[in-house]
């Protein structure tokens, strides 16, 4: 009951001039400063991105991005020193394999690198920041529905850029809701390998550096990506 | 509703010292301060938020012990005080203690200074010296979480040096040389940084005799702050964090009337690749007591990542705005209730955004709590 009163306060219409003030607040501020780029934008899911490799070998449209390249997102992440999830949804051939990267320059280099590779029916998952790697393939669920080497699967990931050492949880969100996903649910959580000693020594052996750029994309091999969003972080620690 | 109050004391396995026995700590130093007259205090203040969701917000509808902190402090001897923190935070491993402050300070020196020396929270700004437990509001501004890289504040191990101008506006310069290895919230012991981290501090105070304010007790504090970090450039981003803050207090007798907190701030950060990323922002908090213990209050905070591009070389919009009102019912200078409701935009190049949630507070305090500033 008490919920409830709090939720009808927060409706709309009992806060409209709250939201009056505050897009007086927001026309106060800055405006969008556009200028002309010699750098063509395409449409992904209404999103622009720029091909930086496979003009040839990727063919798009707005609801799906196939075949063999590697592309990145005009919008920033906002901030090197943030943090950001991402969600996508992909499907590969046999042999193939989808990279995600984040939090690189504007090349897609020097980024956190989230790979995933098909051989038959088996699928494995890697990732890499600052040329030390970690293999994930064992911690993957088994018999998930949204975890199929033939068929589609989904991922969510939530990289925490501004932390050191670097920190990442990754979900396969059967069953799971963004609103109310924590840690728990996660198959993999990088806090779970910091150990003590490392702790003490500032050195780890597993990928702690943190991406040096703002920017995100994709890289393709022989696959379809047919879903990429990016918000804030799912996992926020002390979160209340 | 999640009650969030885990007794999870058997879940620790690091340094942390167990919950219980922080508390039968409290018990046994507060006897052994009355015993030996010795003028030990101790403190314990706690901090209870309960944060619902009403509209795209990340509040997790639950009740959370946000912190506990258990101090105490005292005079050492006729020229050094001695002050010692453990705070516990909602954690992965539990409500564990942690050290959250350990310094010895004198300001009855020989010479017109005043020193600190250990574990402190950086004597920057204003909310950046005030624990969670004692700021006028529930929720922390954005500009803050960004720049100090936590929602409670940096703190670090160092030293501190205050003078105090011997001018009739009363100016206090504070120089602070502290090690540097980690900044915010970090999960380990960080790295031997490029240079130590540096800040400075000028504020001057001007009382009512100034300002014409019928009680004495009234007054405005001014303070610029900078502070620079210079970690290892090849691991994490350099920066300087420049600061502007305002702290009005206008009483009548012993109680506040009128409360206007505010604070601005600039940061360039340089990461080791790629372009200088430039973010300003600020809060301003405005509060007046209303009726009997009753207290409302109103926030308004922004923040603007300036000068950003995206790859198309256009200049690229990432800003947050906020609105939050605030009821405060002090019960007594050692117990608080609060309710907030904050209505936080997000304006990125794709989207904008409304998120809404409503907080419930209660802080209280046992013991004897140190002083604070104005």
């Amino acid at each position: 009951m008490v919920i409830s009163f709090l939720k009808l306060i927060g409706r709309p219409r009992c806060c409209g001039a709250l939201i009056a003030l505050l897009n007086f607040m927001m026309a106060t501020g800055c405006g969008k400063d556009e200028e002309k780029s010699e750098r063509k934008a395409l449409s992904f899911q209404n999103q622009d991105i720029i091909l930086i490799q496979g003009q040839d070998t990727l063919s798009l449209n707005n609801e799906k991005i196939s075949g063999t390249g590697k592309f990145a997102f005009v919008a920033s992440l906002g901030s090197v020193d943030g943090g950001s999830s991402f969600d996508f949804s992909f499907s590969l051939e046999d042999g193939g394999s989808i990279k995600l990267i984040s939090y690189a320059d504007e090349n897609l280099a020097q980024g956190i690198e989230y790979q995933l590779n098909r051989a038959g029916t088996e699928l494995s998952m890697s990732y890499e920041s600052n040329e030390t790697s970690y293999e994930l393939t064992s911690l993957l669920p088994k018999d998930d529905l949204n975890l199929n080497a033939e068929g589609i699967s989904k991922i969510w990931v939530d990289v925490h850029n501004n932390e050191s050492p670097l920190h990442t949880v990754i979900w396969v969100p059967t069953g799971l809701s963004k609103e109310t996903t924590g840690e728990a649910e996660a198959f993999f959580n990088s806090e779970d390998l910091i150990r003590a000693e490392e702790r003490e020594s500032g050195t780890y052996s597993f990928p702690s550096s943190n991406g040096r750029g703002r920017f995100w994309g994709f890289e393709l091999n022989k696959a379809s990506l047919v879903n990429a969003m990016q918000a804030e972080p799912i996992y926020e620690e002390g979160e209340e | 509703m999640n009650l969030d109050f885990n007794d999870n004391c058997n879940l620790y396995t690091g340094k942390k010292i167990p919950w219980f026995l922080g508390s039968l700590m409290s018990v046994a130093l507060f006897s052994i301060a009355k015993a030996d007259e010795s003028g030990l205090q101790t403190v314990l203040a706690g901090d209870l938020v309960a944060r619902f969701d009403l509209d795209g917000s990340d509040a997790s509808d639950s009740l959370t012990i946000r912190g506990i902190e258990f101090g105490i402090f005292g005079p050492i001897d006729h020229n050094f005080d001695g002050l010692v923190t453990l705070a516990a935070h909602p954690s992965r491993e539990g409500p564990g203690l942690e050290l959250h402050e350990a310094v010895i300070s004198s300001s009855r020196l020989p010479v017109p200074l005043s020193i600190k020396i250990g574990k402190f929270f950086l004597g920057v700004g204003r909310l950046n010296q005030t624990h969670q437990h004692d700021r006028p509001f529930i929720t922390t501004p954005d500009v803050h979480s960004v720049v100090f890289e936590d929602e409670e504040g940096a703190s670090d191990t160092g030293a501190e040096v205050k003078w105090l101008a011997p001018w009739c506006l009363p100016t206090e310069f504070t120089l602070g040389v502290t090690n540097g290895w980690t900044f915010g919230h970090s999960h380990s012991q960080g790295k031997k940084p490029d240079q130590p981290l540096l800040y400075s501090r000028i504020t001057t105070f001007a009382d009512s005799s100034l300002l014409d304010f019928e009680n004495a007790s009234s007054g405005i504090l001014v303070g610029i702050s900078y502070l620079q970090r210079r970690p290892d450039q090849r691991e994490e981003p350099e920066f300087n964090l420049y600061g502007l803050d305002v702290t009005m207090k206008i009483r009548s007798g012993k109680e506040l009337i009128w409360l206007w907190q505010t604070e601005g701030w600039y940061r360039d950060l340089m990461p080791p690749m790629g372009e200088i990323e430039t973010a300003i922002g600020g809060y301003s908090f405005l509060e007046r007591h209303t009726w009997d213990r009753l207290f409302f209050g109103i926030r308004l905070e922004g923040l603007e990542r300036v000068g950003q591009k995206d790859l198309l070389d256009r200049a690229e919009t990432n800003r947050t705005v906020a609105i939050a009102p605030v009821l405060s019912w002090r019960n007594s200078e050692f117990q608080v209730i609060r309710l907030e409701y904050l209505l936080h935009r997000t304006i990125t190049p794709d989207l904008t955004f409304d998120a809404q949630s409503i907080a419930l507070q209660t802080t209280f305090i046992l013991g004897a709590h140190p002083a604070h500033d104005f």
